[in-house]
């Protein structure tokens, strides 16, 4: 009986990716529908985070991301973490990358990242690192919940010193 | 009721009596106190009792899958399951490798595998009465008499592996409650891995427990009526040399005399419980007596000192948080190398990584209190492993620790420019004065700039109920840090300043 239970459960994932991957052929660049190419790039105005060369608090910078899809704007929004023209702020993202952002339902967002051993950060810089992620994407109202994987895992710690909460929600930032 | 023809001499897993190894009919298994069917012999076989696979399913009640062409036998029940194949020398236990001292055998077309084994991984456990020659097997739920079966009233053999002692057997019965109590609850432990208890001894007001390994995670308590301390040491057993000595009783039960002593009266120790496998140690004492309870590598023992700390709450002084100070044992200091193993922590453009700097640093830290009257150094690690933050919390608790210091070294890639030295904290009320101290010192040491004393939210400042702090060294990132920490004097330097630090908190003579 359990064992019914768990293939059905199987089926209905595999018809979920079936009917996911349908929708996915709409998209410019696998050809699809006409309506999918007539998606206009949008600017949005967001805060970006990073911290001063204390290493000591969170610095916010305003930053405009650009994004054809709505659904790339958690990404674009992440990836402006990694940047900053203001020569006295200091980056807390630059050398890890930023793989994807996806909102689930419920408003669970998934981030993903890859960070080389050559960039880890000290204590303070970690525990920064993780809230400047907090702070930008909870700026989205629809983000309920946060969950930071690395390289698709679920991990106790980004560098060692700070424990992640899996997932963070909009308490964690309080 | 149906009697049963297997021979099910469990003591001679540990005990060679090689003239019994042969089948030996009408002896007893009883499963919750009522006697299974003799559905057929069961064998000796190089000290285990091995049951043909029929009686897993017929008389335990296990599911059983017999693959033939692997010969492989998959047990299971609701909770778990296990594999175990012909010849095989180990078995698969929920997809963990567990090594087997007999491998599942093939005799004349009935597959025969350790009953021992099988039973105690399945949730049972396993009791062997020696002068009915029978065997007890009790399922978890079966209440209390899982913990303390009911046996006859005669005097099983000494055994390791599981015996646990009839209570109402003579004289010494009513002291042996602490001992008898298992604790199922806890999963199976892989036998290869356990600890050896090799001696136990007190002198100087303190137990001596010589362990096989270090870094073990023992577990007090302090119980009363009777008075005594309770020490659990999990996934050990007794080294064969030890239980094999005359300090243990025929009931498995060792116990050392204490005479003429204020407090202790006797010592009690014995194997508590077998899955996981955990070795008790009981004190039995003549009042209530405060203790600490630590760990010590080269040699590796595990002591209870009576000396030392008092469970007062103390007095404030100037500094702050109050240490509470030994009455003539000594203070407790946690060092704590970050990182190490498979988390290397920050790295410099050299690639050196951080994981190794800590790790020197807290060795010398550590060499420099090798003959220190007053202070106790407890590594969390000692060479390049993965320790859990958890775990290193857990043991600065276990051990009772006065003092918690984490030393790391820092980086921020693309700001090299950025140098200096760092002192973390979390909880105020506990660490802030004693971050500072430390701090004055630190940077006495590294001759490196202020960056000044911190407070973060930080896993193992925070979750520690001691004066705890981080301290991260010099930037690694900084190419002059860099140079700077990997040289012997720069961290001789640090080593003395961290221990000047400790000392002046403590307010003992620097
Ligand atoms: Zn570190």
């Amino acid at each position: 009986m359990r064992k019914m239970t768990l293939l059905l459960g199987m089926l209905i994932t595999i018809i979920a990716i079936a009917a996911g991957c349908g929708q996915k052929s709409g998209d410019p660049e696998t050809g699809g529908k006409p309506e999918a190419q007539q998606h206009a790039e949008q600017t949005l105005h967001i805060q970006a985070y990073y911290t001063d060369d204390q290493i000591l608090n969170l610095v916010q910078e305003k930053k405009d991301i650009k994004f054809a899809d709505e659904k790339a704007k958690y990404l674009e929004a992440l990836k402006a973490l990694q940047s900053t023209d203001d020569a006295k702020l200091v980056k807390l993202w630059q050398e890890n990358e930023f793989q994807s952002a996806i909102l689930k339902d419920g408003g669970a967002l998934i981030i993903d990242v890859k960070i080389p051993a050559e960039a880890h950060l000290g204590a303070s810089g970690e525990d920064l690192a993780i809230q400047a992620v907090l702070k930008t994407v909870f700026q989205f109202e629809e983000v309920q919940s946060v969950d930071i994987l690395v390289d698709g895992q679920s991990v106790d710690s980004l560098m060692g010193h700070v424990e992640l909460e899996h997932p963070y929600t909009r308490k964690s930032i309080m | 009721m149906k009697k049963i023809g297997a021979v099910v001499l469990f003591c001679l897993m540990l005990f060679m009596l090689p003239s019994l190894s042969h089948a030996n009919a009408g002896h007893q298994m009883y499963l919750n106190g009522i006697s299974l069917a003799p559905s057929t012999e069961g064998q000796i076989i190089q000290n285990s009792t091995m049951i043909p696979i029929r009686v897993v399913v017929e008389e335990l009640g296990f599911q059983v899958d017999w693959d033939k062409k692997t010969r492989t036998a998959s047990i299971h029940n609701d909770k778990k399951s296990m594999m175990l194949a012909v010849d095989q020398k180990w078995a698969t236990v929920d997809g963990k490798k567990v090594s087997l001292d007999m491998p599942p055998t093939l005799i004349s077309d009935t597959t025969l595998v350790p009953l021992r084994f099988v039973g105690e991984q399945m949730g049972l456990v396993v009791n062997w009465e020696n002068e009915s020659k029978s065997v007890y097997l009790f399922t978890s739920d079966f209440g209390s008499e899982v913990t303390q079966p009911e046996l006859p009233t005669t005097s099983p053999e000494p055994e390791q592996g599981g015996t646990t002692t009839p209570k109402d057997q003579d004289k010494n019965r009513n002291t042996n409650e602490d001992l008898n109590e298992a604790d199922l609850e806890n999963g199976m432990q892989v036998a290869d891995e356990l600890t050896e208890v090799q001696t136990v001894t007190f002198e100087d007001n303190r137990l001596v427990v010589g362990v096989s390994k270090d870094g073990l995670l023992p577990k007090s308590q302090r119980l009363s009526n009777p008075d005594r301390i309770v020490i659990d040491i999990p996934n050990a057993k007794f080294a064969d040399q030890f239980f094999n000595s005359q300090i243990f009783g025929t009931n498995g039960q060792g116990e050392l005399q204490v005479q003429g002593h204020a407090i202790v009266s006797k010592i009690r120790f014995s194997l508590f419980s077998n899955s996981p496998s955990t070795v008790r140690i009981v004190m039995d004492i003549k009042q209530s007596q405060s203790f600490s309870l630590y760990t010590t590598k080269d040699p590796n023992t595990i002591i209870v000192d009576l000396n030392g700390s008092t469970s007062d709450t103390g007095t404030s002084t100037g500094t702050g948080t109050a240490v509470n100070p030994p009455q003539s044992g000594k203070y407790v200091v946690v060092i704590d190398a970050g990182h190490g193993g498979s988390d290397p922590g920050t790295s410099s453009k050299n690639n050196r990584y951080e994981k190794d700097f800590n790790l020197a640093e807290a060795l010398k830290v550590a060499e420099l209190f090798r003959n220190d009257p007053d202070v106790e150094i407890i590594l969390t690690r000692s060479d390049d492993t993965y320790v859990k933050r958890s775990d290193r919390v857990a043991l600065a608790k276990q051990v009772q620790a006065n003092l918690f210091i984490s030393i790391h070294a820092n980086s921020i890639l693309n700001k090299s420019s950025i140098t200096g030295t760092e002192t973390y904290y979390t909880r105020e009320d506990k660490s802030k004065a004693f971050a500072q101290v430390m701090h004055s010192h630190l940077i006495q040491g590294t001759k490196l700039p202020d960056r000044g004393v911190r407070q973060k939210s930080l896993e193992v400042t925070r979750e520690t109920d001691m004066p705890a702090v981080l301290l991260e060294v010099g930037y690694l990132s900084n190419q002059s840090d860099e140079a700077a920490l990997y040289t012997e004097d720069f961290q001789n330097r640090v080593a003395q300043s961290i221990k000047n630090g400790i000392r002046q908190y403590l307010g003992l003579q620097t």
